[in-house]
């Protein structure tokens, strides 16, 4: 099968600073990838130009065969991709439920009209669409009782769940999670590594026969990439330093000396004290 | 004490009418005092059954009516004879009839108010009926209790509800989409002047024609201009957010009423006469606008316009079928029972077979004429009562489809929008589209209300649509509560009804007490010239006290006062509190 995702020779300036420097990128489908990279690596401005928020400066990004550079972000999730940020991005004031029924407007049709009238359709599609909502939010152990809840009264690993539910709400074929694991604790953590492993190989869409969805995620948090990942792409200013298997990303003395400078690199010391550091030795 | 604080403001409301206005007011105050009561106890979550709704309304009530019947004692025996005018008699003397007419008004309000809190608090169809039904009455019989009473506050009541629709439609701009627009008064100006220029004959006249359109007609037109301009204004506002929209929003604001000013002079276009067009009226405006016809199907002073006339009207017939089987339909799927949709649908049919036949000039249909309207069935601007129901059915029909639009797919994406841009277009939500939708709809409520507007004056000035008319309206949607349909109208209600009733009102009264008692300082006092002033305070204290609005919606007091309700369920673990800690530093 063709990847879902292909990008090639993908660089992206901002003025004189080269963010992302002629990276290829290749995503397969049904897997779960990973990008990592010291701060400033240029992982984020790569995502960003995944989901249509910066167009790349040169270079082609095709997503299941079609080119997406340069559409707009709602364009590239009707297209199928779904994302989560970083600094969780929920609709505060509105409820869980209504977090995942937005999530799922590239799905709906209803028009002004359809709505002022209450069309047959646009009732049946209200209706399929709440009992939607409610599916995805037990997916992702949620549960329906928090339903109603203001989504910024929840707590926060629930938050983090509920950006996925949302994300999966849109259908996508890729999911992009940015740092889904920041600020958790361990146990968090594991709930949400699980999660993602189940829904990468469970999630039922709507639209499409096959189980599972095509998972990508950048990480800071070392145990966390190297434990659901089975492609591990390593950025460094820009550039595109590695790539393959965790087990060999994570012995590759570029990566090391990326992360950890060039001394650590040839002799073994410990650097500044991070997860990073403690993950990769 | 806290329990009585909605009966207590709703009874200083009241008073502070009584004292203004005087005569039998006091029963008009007691009843509205009671309806608001009623409505507002439906916020209240510490009752739980109708019994206890009940008796909530009513001691909210009892303490209402107390204060009104001081507010009547001190009205007959200390403001009549100080401004020279008769107080209220009842035949049982000063002291004996502001009594008694306290009591009544007491009891007015004690029973109203418990009747429409024990509906609130029923459930299901039953609670629709209880509260459709009393609120239906009231808003049914008002012209006759008006009439009764001797009030005439119908000529008031017309212009603030037309308001109020206003404040809707700004409500989907500001509330609910989170786009802050000071010219909203623009699209009022022209959803007017579009009626204006089509349903009389300051256009065709011009070139030699008498033909005009039907108000009836053109009211849909002006909507959909009105919805027209706010795409087209709306579209170069798209990129701005926040401070620059607003600016950008009060230049359009700005400009509308100049260009309907200066558009009495169009020199390329030249009329059959060899003058140059007069498109707007200048200043003086269009005049002799044609008021509605009841007859819906009606020739125009042989304009031949009786083809578009009944094509309009079996469209409108069609689409009113259509929309009543439809909320049939919803009704049967959510397991309501239709009976207050079937009353409403009957009384939609019985309207339109009437206009038909009476319009169409068929037998039978010229006996059942209206009161208010002359031989020809045309709506008399010094009868309102008219008039009152169709600001009533137009307000309706709003509430109805804002309420709708507000639970769906797009009410949704405006809220999306409104929280965070950025994730609401993540999530496919087309921020383009949406915005000027938010813009296009928010302009045909006012489309509706600037025709309507046109037609009950009979003609309109640049100068009525003015920037203190947006921030009027604007100061509506905020004091009651952003983005809450209940909060609006009773924020309309208030500004509106102290704009352009009270302050008259009490100018008034100042004026008779001055000229009973010679005081030159009275006599100079013009309470209407502290409008603007009032507002800039009652705005001020609003922001500093409740900046939430009178009546806010849930999410609003959420966001404003996050450290009350929601902290009792917020987690506490370890780490929330951590990052909580985190989040209020930032």
């Amino acid at each position: 099968m063709a990847p879902v995702l292909e990008a090639t020779g993908i660089t992206k300036r901002f003025g004189g600073l080269v963010a992302v420097n002629n990276v290829d990128f290749v995503i397969e489908r049904g897997s779960i990838s990973g990008l990592i990279g010291p701060n400033g690596a240029g992982k984020t401005t790569f995502f960003n130009m995944i989901t249509g928020l910066y167009a790349p400066t040169s270079g082609t990004l095709l997503f299941d065969g079609a080119p997406i550079n340069g559409l707009k972000p709602h364009q590239v999730t009707g297209l199928g991709i779904g994302r989560t940020f970083q600094n969780i991005r929920l609709f505060a004031n509105m409820t869980a439920l209504e977090n995942v029924m937005v999530g799922q407007h590239p799905r709906m049709r209803a028009g002004v009209f359809g709505t002022l009238i209450h069309s047959k359709a646009v009732s049946a599609e209200e209706a399929r669409v709440r009992k939607r909502a409610l599916e995805l939010l037990d997916f992702v152990g949620l549960g329906r009782r928090r339903a109603d809840e203001m989504s910024k009264n929840l707590p926060y690993g629930d938050q983090r769940r509920l950006e996925v539910a949302r994300a999966l709400g849109t259908d996508p074929k890729l999911l992009l999670l940015d740092e889904p694991t920041a600020g958790m604790n361990p146990a968090e953590t594991d709930d949400l590594t699980r999660l993602i492993f189940h829904l990468r190989s469970n999630y039922e869409s709507p639209s499409r026969a096959e189980k599972g969805v095509t998972v990508l995620l950048i990480e800071h948090d070392m145990k966390v990439v190297m434990g659901i990942s089975e492609k591990v792409t390593v950025l460094d200013h820009g550039a595109k330093i590695s790539e393959g298997l965790p087990a060999q990303v994570q012995s590759d003395p570029q990566v090391i000396e990326a992360y950890l400078g060039k001394g650590a690199a040839a002799h073994g010391k410990t650097g500044r004290k991070s997860s990073a550091t403690a993950a990769i030795n | 004490m806290g329990k009585l604080r909605l009966g207590f403001w709703a009874g200083v409301a009241g008073v502070a009418t009584t004292l203004i206005v005087g005569g039998k007011t006091v029963w008009m105050a007691a009843l509205i005092v009671g309806l608001v009561i009623g409505l507002l106890s439906s916020s209240n979550d510490s009752i739980t059954s109708p019994r206890a709704g009940a008796r909530h309304g009513a001691l909210n009530g009892l303490v209402a009516g107390a204060l009104l019947l001081v507010g009547q004692l001190l009205r007959s025996l200390w403001l009549d004879p100080l401004a020279g005018q008769p107080p209220l008699d009842l035949g049982l003397g000063d002291a004996g009839s502001a009594i008694v007419g306290g009591l009544v008004a007491m009891a007015i309000a004690a029973i109203v108010a418990g009747l429409l809190s024990a509906g609130q608090h029923l459930h299901g169809t039953r609670r629709t009926l209880a509260v459709g039904g009393i609120v239906g009455a009231f808003l049914l019989f008002l012209p006759q209790i008006d009439r009764g009473l001797g009030l005439a506050w119908l000529g008031d009541i017309i212009p603030i509800m037309i308001f109020i629709i206003l404040a809707l439609g700004l409500n989907i701009v500001v509330g609910y989409a989170g786009l802050l627009d000071l010219g909203y008064a623009a699209f009022f100006a022209i959803g007017a002047y579009t009626a204006g220029m089509l349903s009389s004959t300051h256009l065709t006249g011009q070139f030699g024609s008498n033909f005009q359109l039907s108000f009836w007609l053109v009211i849909w037109i002006a909507a959909a201009v009105a919805a027209l301009f706010g795409i087209i204004l709306g579209a170069p506002t798209l990129p701005l957010r926040g401070d620059y929209l607003a600016i950008v929003t009060l230049g359009f604001g700005e400009i509308v009423p100049i260009l309907f000013t200066n558009l009495d002079d169009v020199g390329f276009i030249t009329t059959p006469s060899g003058a140059s067009l007069n498109l707007t009226g200048g200043d003086p405006g269009i005049s002799a606008i044609a008021p509605p016809f009841l007859p819906i199907v009606q020739q125009l002073d042989g304009s031949g316009s009786m083809f578009i006339e009944l094509l309009g009207f079996v469209l409108v017939a069609l689409a009113a079928l259509y929309l009543v089987r439809r909320v049939l339909e919803d009704d049967r799927v959510a397991g309501r029972s239709p009976v207050l949709t079937r009353i409403i649908g009957g009384l939609l049919a019985a309207f339109l077979l009437y206009g038909f036949f009476y319009g169409a000039g068929l037998p039978g249909g010229g006996a059942l004429a209206i009161p208010g309207l002359n031989a020809a069935g045309q709506f008399l601007p010094t009868e309102r009562t008219p008039w009152y129901y169709l600001v009533i059915v137009i307000f309706g029909f709003s509430v109805f489809f804002i309420g709708r639009l507000r639970r769906s797919r797009l009410g949704r994406a405006w809220m999306a929008m409104r929280e965070d841009e950025l994730a609401a277009s993540s999530m496919g939500i087309d921020l383009v589209r949406t915005k000027l939708l938010a813009f296009a709809l928010g302009a045909m409520f006012s489309g509706f209300g600037g025709a309507f507007y046109g037609a009950y004056l009979g003609s309109i000035t640049p100068s009525s649509f003015q920037f203190d008319k947006s921030v009027l309206i604007l100061c509506m949607v905020i004091l009651g509560g952003l983005g809450n349909i209940p909060g609006v109208i009773l924020g309309g209600l208030i500004i509106v009804s102290a704009d352009i009733f009270f302050l008259n009102r009490l100018t008034d009264l100042l004026k008779q007490i001055a000229s009973n008692s010679n005081s030159q300082f009275l006599a100079d006092f013009k309470a209407s010239d502290y409008r603007l002033m009032l507002f800039g305070i009652v705005l001020v204290i609003m922001m500093l006290v409740r900046p939430e609005g009178l009546v806010p919606s849930a999410r609003r007091k959420a966001e404003l006062h996050p450290d009350e309700e929601t902290a009792k369920r917020e987690n506490t673990s370890a780490f929330d509190v951590e990052h909580n800690a985190q989040l209020t530093t930032e």
